[in-house]
């Protein structure tokens, strides 16, 4: 997906812009698929990202944003669409199956991905990689959700706090 | 030995997960640590988590009686029909529902029901995200009309109305949740056809509670902060359309209506609600082929959403319908014996807290009401 710089991004055809990542890799995109990105639309309908110049993104690196543009190339027509009437039951369908697998990754690089949805406020990947999270752990005791996401091991007194509340709201365990 | 899992920045954890999960994953989230406990119990938290839950339909489903006023289960769930599978979330479970005694969610408004149990005889406010609840017994025997937050005071208010169907006695009254006022008389002023928006819910939207009032034709407005009634002029539509009801789609007034030859649903918006504009924004066929409602007795249609997506249910066979705008059946849901069919009230999940719910000890109490025995 990293393309080379092209200097003519107005052929007539969609307009690009190009993203740099962290380790100064250059992406060139659709302006519609970056533009899902509440962060960086704004530049973008200023003109900027065309040409030589590029949008440097120095949270985000090439890896992780190679990612996040799969994410945004996929999303952008059902977005352009206003996701509504046009949409039929199959693209719905599709769309969620990328998704499911869109997320198929290791944990490092879901938590890559979420600072990176963050810092480009791409909502439905927000959702998407929140949603991954909440399956991680559905169905987990609290401990067990402790170990999933790498905390240490409470202290008794934290273990006590947990008890308590474990048993205030016994249903939400059951 | 696995590897350390890495770690996300906290502030992150409870503004990007936290803030996303549906209510029971969060509650069960915040025994795993004080930090979690402390942010996600902040008052801004816990109104951006209401305002980002999906508002969902509400859906009823009573046990088919083995013998005579046998007693069976029953069933409120929210219906989540985003994804291609439905998913239903439990909102109430009655264990010991007897069919002398229905139930009817009268009202529901920032997470809060207002349920009537045995008929008009007992009324409770409750909240399903929290499981708390709260009996309202200067309701009884009464007429409940709708239920709304009075910003000022922070309480939430219920209109009502007491007095004969037919002539000059019916007087409407507000009374505010909490509080120990007494109800206060809004007057009789257009009462007599408030008796005809009886079972039809009101809808809440900039301040003023709304009903189609179908004999006049006509929208009937009460406005929550001048507790006054009006009119509102409500589309000019002909005969052949039926089971009209005004629905709310992402803040604008509509009606959802079925055609009376039962194969189409029409959708009409409030353009403009100061000059009471209104348009048809989709009419949406039936895939008749498979519903058909035709020689139903019982029988609705809802519009869900702005994407015109509508929930079609018909007791034959106790049936539900998931169609898309173009008519497209997308889910059909069947339940063997049990009665279901939709309360056309949407719950929109809460765990902000309401003074009125607090015990003075701080407990919850340790008897649960009928309609969480079954959760």
């Amino acid at each position: 997906m990293a393309a080379p710089e092209s200097g003519d991004g107005n052929n007539g055809a969609a307009r690009m812009v190009t993203l740099i990542s962290s380790d100064n890799t250059r992406f060139e995109v659709e302006a519609a698929a970056a533009s899902l990105s509440q962060t960086l639309q704004l530049t973008i309908l200023d003109g900027g990202g065309g040409g030589g110049d590029g949008i440097p993104l120095p949270n985000v690196d090439s890896a992780t944003l190679s990612k996040v543009l799969e994410y945004c190339i996929k999303h952008a027509p059902a977005a352009a669409n206003g996701g509504a009437p046009n949409a039929t039951a199959v693209d719905r369908a599709e769309l969620e199956r990328f998704d499911n697998e869109f997320v198929n990754i290791d944990q490092s690089v879901l938590y890559s991905l979420i600072m990176a949805a963050h810092n480009l406020e791409i909502e439905g990947l927000q959702s998407l990689v929140a949603k991954k999270v909440a399956d991680m752990i559905k169905g987990k005791s609290p401990m067990e959700i402790r170990r999933t996401l790498g905390f240490p091991d409470p202290t008794p007194e934290e273990q006590a706090e947990m008890n308590a509340h474990m048993l205030e709201y016994g249903w939400a365990y059951e | 030995m696995v590897a350390p899992a890495p770690v996300l920045p906290e502030e992150l954890v409870v503004w990007e997960i936290l803030f996303r999960l549906p209510a029971k994953v969060l509650l069960r989230c915040l025994a795993v640590c004080r930090s979690w406990r402390r942010l996600t119990s902040a008052a801004d938290f816990l109104l951006a988590h209401h305002r980002r839950q999906p508002s969902l339909p509400l859906v009823s489903f009573i046990g088919r009686p083995t013998r005579r006023f046998g007693v069976v289960e029953a069933a409120v769930d929210a219906f989540d029909l985003r994804r291609s599978a439905v998913e239903r979330r439990p909102v109430l479970r009655f264990t010991k529902h007897s069919d002398r005694y229905p139930y009817t969610v009268l009202a529901s408004c920032d997470g809060l029901l207002l349920l009537a149990i045995c008929g008009d005889r007992f009324h409770y406010i409750c909240n399903p995200t929290t499981r708390q609840s709260i009996t309202l017994s200067s309701l009884n025997f009464s007429n409940v009309l709708g239920m709304y937050p009075h910003r000022s005071s922070g309480k939430y208010r219920i209109l009502y109305w007491k007095g004969r169907q037919f002539g000059g006695s019916t007087r409407c009254y507000v009374i505010s949740v909490g509080s120990s006022t007494a109800p206060r008389d809004v007057g009789s002023y257009l009462a007599s056809g408030l008796c005809f928006v009886r079972n039809c819910p009101s809808v809440l939207l900039h301040g003023c509670l709304h009903w189609l009032h179908r004999e006049e034709g006509k929208v009937l407005v009460f406005d929550t902060v001048g507790e006054s009634f009006r009119w509102m002029t409500a589309p000019i539509y002909d005969d052949i359309w039926e089971d009209s009801h005004l629905v709310q789609i992402d803040g604008t007034l509509g009606i959802s209506q079925i055609s009376t030859r039962r194969t189409a649903m029409k959708l009409w918006l409030l353009q403009n609600y100061e000059a009471e504009v209104w348009f048809v924004k989709y009419q949406i066929e039936f895939p008749v082929a498979e519903i058909s409602i035709a020689n139903s007795s019982h029988f609705h249609g809802m519009v869900l959403s702005a994407n015109g997506d509508v929930l079609v249910y018909c007791d034959q066979n106790s049936n539900l319908f998931h169609c898309d705008c173009t008519g497209k059946l997308l889910q059909k849901c069947q339940w063997d014996d049990v009665f279901s069919w939709p309360t056309r009230q949407w719950f929109k999940e809460s765990f902000v807290q309401h003074a009125s719910f607090q015990r003075k000890d701080g407990r919850l109490p340790v008897r649960k009401p009928c309609f969480f025995q079954g959760l």
